[in-house]
């Protein structure tokens, strides 16, 4: 009886979540005199990839996908080397000091990002990376650090300390620790935290936007904001929709390669349960 | 192997807030199996804490052999320990987790090999090599834990209370194995646990720990024959020991409500602890300590029975035979030897010798 009310209700739910991905790929599909006929096709009449096509041709376009991989992967990777830093020397602290520290990492983290975007281009100016992708990765690792230890602090603190403990008898260094037993433990909550903030630094506008003045900098939600047609009146939404399909693309395989490694529960058998 | 010394080792947590060790002088003599019994939260697992490494003490010296290893960190103390959770790495094969030990030593992948292999097989886990720790029952876990220490050979080996997870069958077997495997090895063997059976059982030794001090050190049958404070006589033995509040006067023990005289003819004034083992009480009359009681409850215990008995208001513990008649409501004349009771100064709890 439950199973019969919520598989229809899971559907609805799905049909809602994806409909304006289906939307975008349709649009994007579609040859570009077709984008705006009446009444509205859902199916398109005939598949062209002129819009493809056209994205590539008239803008930088792989070089904003390129711009965008580099920040988005450099600044997932330095968040979680950092996270991972922190989470495990919070692990050595007593519970009570562990705690108070990430709730004052929470306070950062809840101010929102758009007020910060002045303080950072000023730090980002003084340091000379304006156009540089590293500042780009440095305020996006800032912005997602407390959201990093925070996973990765409450994935730590699942793993028995008593690991720890044989493994500095068997005469693993921290490092050793750390990177051979700690991390492997935790694969699923750093995938988690991988996937998300990849997806945070891959969408992210307005800091990159700011960053990055230079066009040849632009990263993809940068890159799709300054698509333009012939006049200023002209928005090319067949194109739009083609980079934005073309953008999504990354993220969807950055989460099903870890997918496995999200679902995988491995504690099991640390200790007897 | 090696002796393990530890000289006035003081323990302190939460900033010096709770005490765990306090003054523990202790020698564990080379090739010997030492067993450290207490109750939960005396410092007997700090203590081997302290030996392996995990912990700093706040005071006093470890020495194993001739090294005072206080700053050593624990890999470099050539100990190993076995913890009760086993605590294997989940992650890796059991062949991985005996061998890392070996490997982050820089011995040689065919060396390795070879020893894994061996202690694999005295260990009777040879075939499991290639399964991971969650694929074991626990007490193939257990024997793993136990490979990945003898593998490395160590001076001393730590033992944290390394059969409590186990069910009660496999126990009892796992522990005359232990026992003789360690034999065979004459290795060092520190060994915690709050089981007395695997204590008096398994050790050359016993120390017994309550509140971070140490009561008595002795072979298994001096710690039952003859407790050298209260609270081992109360910890060591299967049946508890009957204790009794009261005062020596004039040679005789006057129970604190003076609902029972013991005439000792012990020559001390005072309050005191008396300790009498149930099974040191007999039925009958003759042996030095004359008494009438009344029986009140009697708890079948196998080839014995405990009966509980009333003497006045005090109530006291009799191991009789399984096939000795009585019941309820019985009244019975019991008697022991003035050589069987304990004498405990009731502000120390140390034993008095004053018969």
């Amino acid at each position: 009886m439950r199973r019969a009310l919520l598989l229809p209700l899971g559907l609805l739910v799905v049909i809602y979540c994806l409909f304006p991905f289906f939307w975008t790929v349709v649009t994007a599909l579609k040859p570009p005199q077709e984008v705006f006929s009446l009444p509205i096709r859902y199916l398109p009449k005939a598949l062209s990839a002129e819009n493809f096509v056209e994205v590539f041709h008239k803008r930088p376009f792989s070089r904003y996908i390129f711009n965008s991989l580099i920040v988005a992967t450099g600044g997932t990777l330095l968040t979680l080397v950092l996270a991972s830093l922190v989470a495990f020397r919070l692990r050595y602290m007593p519970v009570q000091r562990a705690l108070s520290f990430q709730r004052w990492l929470l306070v950062g983290a809840i101010v929102p990002p758009t007020l910060l975007v002045i303080p950072i281009f000023v730090v980002i100016k003084a340091l000379g990376l304006i156009n540089n992708p590293l500042g780009l990765i440095l305020s996006y690792c800032f912005l997602n650090l407390p959201f990093g230890v925070w996973m990765l602090y409450a994935a730590f603190s699942r793993i028995p300390k008593e690991l720890d403990e044989a493994a500095m008898i068997d005469g693993f260094s921290w490092g050793g620790i750390l990177l051979r037993i700690i991390l492997p433990l935790s694969r699923a909550a750093l995938a988690v935290s991988a996937a998300l903030i990849f997806i945070f630094c891959w969408n992210e506008f307005l800091i990159a936007l700011t960053l990055m003045p230079d066009q040849n900098r632009y990263t993809v939600p940068v890159g799709i904001s300054m698509l333009s047609g012939a006049s200023i009146y002209e928005i090319p939404w067949g194109q739009i929709n083609a980079a934005v399909t073309l953008t999504t693309l990354p993220v969807i395989l950055t989460v099903a390669l870890l997918e496995r490694w999200i679902v995988e529960g491995l504690t099991a058998g640390a200790i007897k349960g | 192997m090696a002796k393990v010394v530890l000289e006035k080792v003081t323990k302190t947590f939460m900033g010096g807030r709770v005490s765990a060790l306090k003054d523990v002088t202790l020698e564990v003599p080379h090739g010997k199996f030492v067993t450290v019994l207490g109750p939960s939260g005396c410092g007997k697992s700090t203590l081997l804490r302290l030996v392996a490494g995990l912990e700093k003490p706040d005071m006093g010296e470890i020495r194993i052999g001739d090294r005072r290893v206080n700053d050593l960190p624990p890999a470099k103390r050539n100990v190993a320990m076995v913890f009760q959770n086993y605590a294997l790495y989940p992650h890796m094969r059991v062949a991985d987790n005996i061998a890392i030990g070996l490997r982050l030593r820089g011995y040689s992948a065919e060396g390795t090999k070879r020893k894994v292999a061996e202690v694999a097989e005295m260990l009777g886990i040879d075939r499991l090599l290639d399964r991971y720790p969650r694929q074991l029952s626990g007490g193939q876990q257990q024997r793993v834990a136990l490979a990945r220490a003898l593998v490395r050979e160590p001076e001393v080996f730590l033992l944290d209370e390394p059969l409590s997870n186990l069910d009660a069958q496999i126990r009892e077997q796992t522990r005359s194995e232990l026992k003789r495997l360690f034999k065979e090895l004459g290795a060092t063997v520190i060994y915690v646990t709050h089981d007395q059976a695997e204590a008096m059982t398994m050790s050359d030794m016993v120390v017994v720990i309550e509140a971070g001090e140490v009561r008595q050190v002795g072979t298994p049958e001096l710690i039952y024959r003859d407790p050298r404070h209260r609270f081992v006589a109360e910890f060591v033995g299967i049946q508890r020991i009957n204790i009794l509040e009261g005062d020596l006067k004039g040679g005789d023990f006057i129970a604190a409500d003076e609902g029972l005289v013991i005439p000792l003819a012990a020559f001390h004034q005072g309050r005191v602890y008396l300790g009498i083992r149930p099974e040191a009480i007999h039925v009958g009359e003759g042996m030095g300590v004359d008494l009438v009681a009344q029986v009140t409850h009697i708890e079948p215990l196998g080839p014995n029975k405990t009966l509980f008995v009333k003497i006045g208001t005090k109530e006291l513990k009799v191991l009789v035979r399984a096939d000795f008649e009585v019941k309820v409501g019985d009244t019975l004349g019991i008697t022991f030897s003035p050589g069987d009771v304990y004498l405990f100064d009731a502000e120390t709890g140390r034993r008095l010798y004053v018969r």
